[in-house]
């Protein structure tokens, strides 16, 4: 890993290579901090075995770095990772979790909470970069307080072979939302799942899920907004088929539970328009450089 | 430059363009006309590499190169740009970043592309009111007047923007080429939105025009570049085309504006209709003196032009 110094929390395979505690930040392996405070242990969805805990107990002005690695063949990570902000605190989070080659055949599994508590704000960019044989499953939950402010960008830059994204989203009172999940497949099968749950009034979010369906793979993605409450909600699905041994599958739901609630979705599943290709081509971009600019512009790169 | 010959195109088994046979020289400029659906927007494409599978017969070449059967990224590397009618919207790509792709793809970095700070540094140099003589005042200040009128239109572009801060005006300019004509028409917003997302008909032509210069083609087809432009945009537009225009390259333009022909003075006019050239001649006047007239039917009847 090169330029680690700044890393926060560091794990290759198995092992946590650094820990890098500043002023307002603790920062633990999970196992450690389930021995240590006790609270922690509703928050924790299981006894963890690896994983990392987070509590940001100050406001910081630096952003927290994650990164967590596979480095040997067949590895097999089972994380389980809590982070906690406090009332009134600002964060970003930049969270890598990647393969060093290629070629490891190896499994991630992550299994985490993240707690925003009254009046607290997180910006969660969380980066994927696998090799083609890994298997890869996280599960995430965030737990929103009142008025608390999330924004969660998910990219995957190299997808895996296998794919289960799973994220739920618990929204308190007043508080927002903003899911940004960008998905890339090249020779994999994903499935994705995404819900949000407006649980108390005045709560609101937006789900935006960008696919792109590259040469021999397969998404499936089921996003949900449930308005438990008087709470607002849009579900924003597109897709884009480059590869006609690829498919794209959208169910976009959404379930009401509050008379006042306003929840609406669109969903779009399409391919690229010769009409675009052909202009770019005429600027002297090969067809291959125009798709990329196309689906680059899609995904918002 | 460019020859095509007998050409014939097809479309769902109707024939759009048949035996059309035309030559552009190097340096020249030609115009070409004709009702709307004569199949001129289709002859701009053929020539620029698309539609490419409905050509049934005949043959084009640039600079003695077979280029029938050429991709359209080959083409535009051999110097052939087509600015388009209605260009399709490219979501989510920032014009200026594609404009800094197209021009570093004709070889030039970022740092040719910078304002001459040295330059201008040294000229401001010699400012010292102490060391001048009358005579050197004079110089001087014609120098410094000269370099003004290289700087862009500052005053313009701030009331366009309702900036006041100098570097942030200049600065979507300097990742485009400092040096291109075209700049002090563009407006700075423009390079900051994605591209044709959302542009209004004239925007869209000035994106064309921005993108056709920067790629520096030896042929240019501009496919309609007038409508839905106002006035002073046309005005803008035509002097944009006769100011990027050399000895070296040449173009095709199609149009439906007699004023344009007049600005611009074409070396040719061609008459497209039903397919067919059914008219070539260098006297443009004449013939869209006869077109205003008479109309295209008439046109085709002329005896002084018909082929």
């Amino acid at each position: 890993m090169k330029n680690a110094k700044n890393v926060n929390y560091l794990q290759v395979d198995h092992k946590i290579k650094q820990i890098s505690e500043k002023e307002g930040v603790v920062i633990l392996p999970s196992p450690e901090a389930w021995k240590k405070f006790r609270w922690s242990r509703k928050w924790f969805s299981r006894n963890p075995k690896e994983g990392y805990f987070i509590w940001v107990k100050k406001q910081i002005d630096f952003p927290l770095i994650v990164c967590i690695t596979t480095a040997s063949p067949k590895i097999s990570q089972n994380l389980t990772n809590l982070l906690i902000i406090e009332r009134g605190i600002k964060v970003k989070a930049n969270v890598t979790c990647n393969a060093d080659r290629n070629n490891l055949c190896g499994s991630h599994r992550a299994s985490g909470r993240l707690v925003l508590k009254d009046n607290a704000s997180l910006e969660y960019n969380h980066i994927h970069k696998w090799g083609e044989k890994d298997f890869v499953n996280p599960e995430y939950e965030f737990v929103l307080g009142k008025n608390s402010r999330l924004a969660y960008n998910y990219k995957n830059l190299f997808p895996p072979k296998y794919l289960l994204l799973k994220t739920s989203v618990y929204a308190g009172r007043n508080s927002s939302a903003n899911l940004n999940i960008v998905i890339n497949s090249i020779n994999s099968r994903m499935k994705l799942k995404d819900e949000l749950f407006l649980k108390e009034d005045g709560a609101h979010g937006l789900i935006r899920l960008r696919l792109v369906g590259r040469k021999n793979s397969r998404i499936d993605a089921l996003s949900r907004i449930t308005a438990e409450s008087e709470g607002r909600g849009h579900l924003d699905c597109r897709g884009i088929l480059v590869d006609s041994n690829s498919s794209i599958t959208l169910v976009p739901k959404l379930a009401a539970k509050n008379k006042n609630a306003i929840i609406t979705h669109e969903a779009s599943i399409g391919n690229i328009a010769d009409e675009q290709l052909d202009y770019l081509r005429t600027r002297g971009l090969s067809e291959k450089e125009a798709i990329d600019l196309i689906v680059g512009g899609f995904l918002g790169n | 430059m460019l020859k095509i010959t007998n050409l014939c195109v097809e479309a769902d088994k109707k024939k759009i363009l048949s035996n059309v046979s035309l030559q552009i020289r190097k340096g020249e400029l030609h115009v070409l006309l004709g009702p709307n659906a004569s199949g001129k927007t289709t002859l701009a494409k053929v020539i620029a590499g698309l539609c490419k599978n409905k050509i049934k017969k005949g043959q084009i070449s640039f600079n003695g190169k077979i280029i029938t059967r050429l991709k359209p990224e080959k083409r535009a590397k051999l110097g052939i740009a087509l600015a388009f009618q209605h260009p399709p919207a490219i979501k989510g790509v920032k014009f200026s970043d594609f404009l800094e792709r197209l021009s570093s793809r004709q070889g030039k970095t970022n740092l040719e592309k910078m304002p001459d700070f040295d330059r201008l540094s040294s000229q401001q140099g010699k400012t010292n009111l102490e060391k001048l003589s009358s005579s050197q005042w004079e110089t001087n200040l014609e120098k410094k007047r000269k370099l003004f009128d290289k700087m862009p239109d500052f005053d313009r572009l701030s009331s366009q923007q309702g900036k006041t801060n100098l570097e942030e005006r200049q600065k979507p300019f300097d990742r485009i080429g400092n040096t291109k004509q075209y700049k002090q028409y563009l407006q700075p917003q423009l390079l900051e939105r994605d591209i044709n997302v959302k542009f209004s008909g004239g925007e869209q032509k000035f994106s064309e025009l921005a993108q056709v210069f920067t790629l520096n083609p030896k042929f240019a087809i501009y496919d309609e570049i007038d409508s839905g432009v106002d006035i002073k945009g046309l005005e803008k537009i035509t002097k944009m085309i006769k100011g990027c225009f050399s000895p070296n390259n040449s173009a095709l333009i199609i149009t439906h504006n007699g004023s344009v022909l007049e600005f611009l003075k074409p070396d040719m006019i061609h008459v497209l209709l039903n397919g067919k050239l059914i008219c070539s001649s260098s006297d443009w006047k004449k013939v869209w003196k006869t077109i205003k007239r008479y109309g295209y039917e008439k046109c085709k009847e002329c005896k002084l032009f018909a082929s």
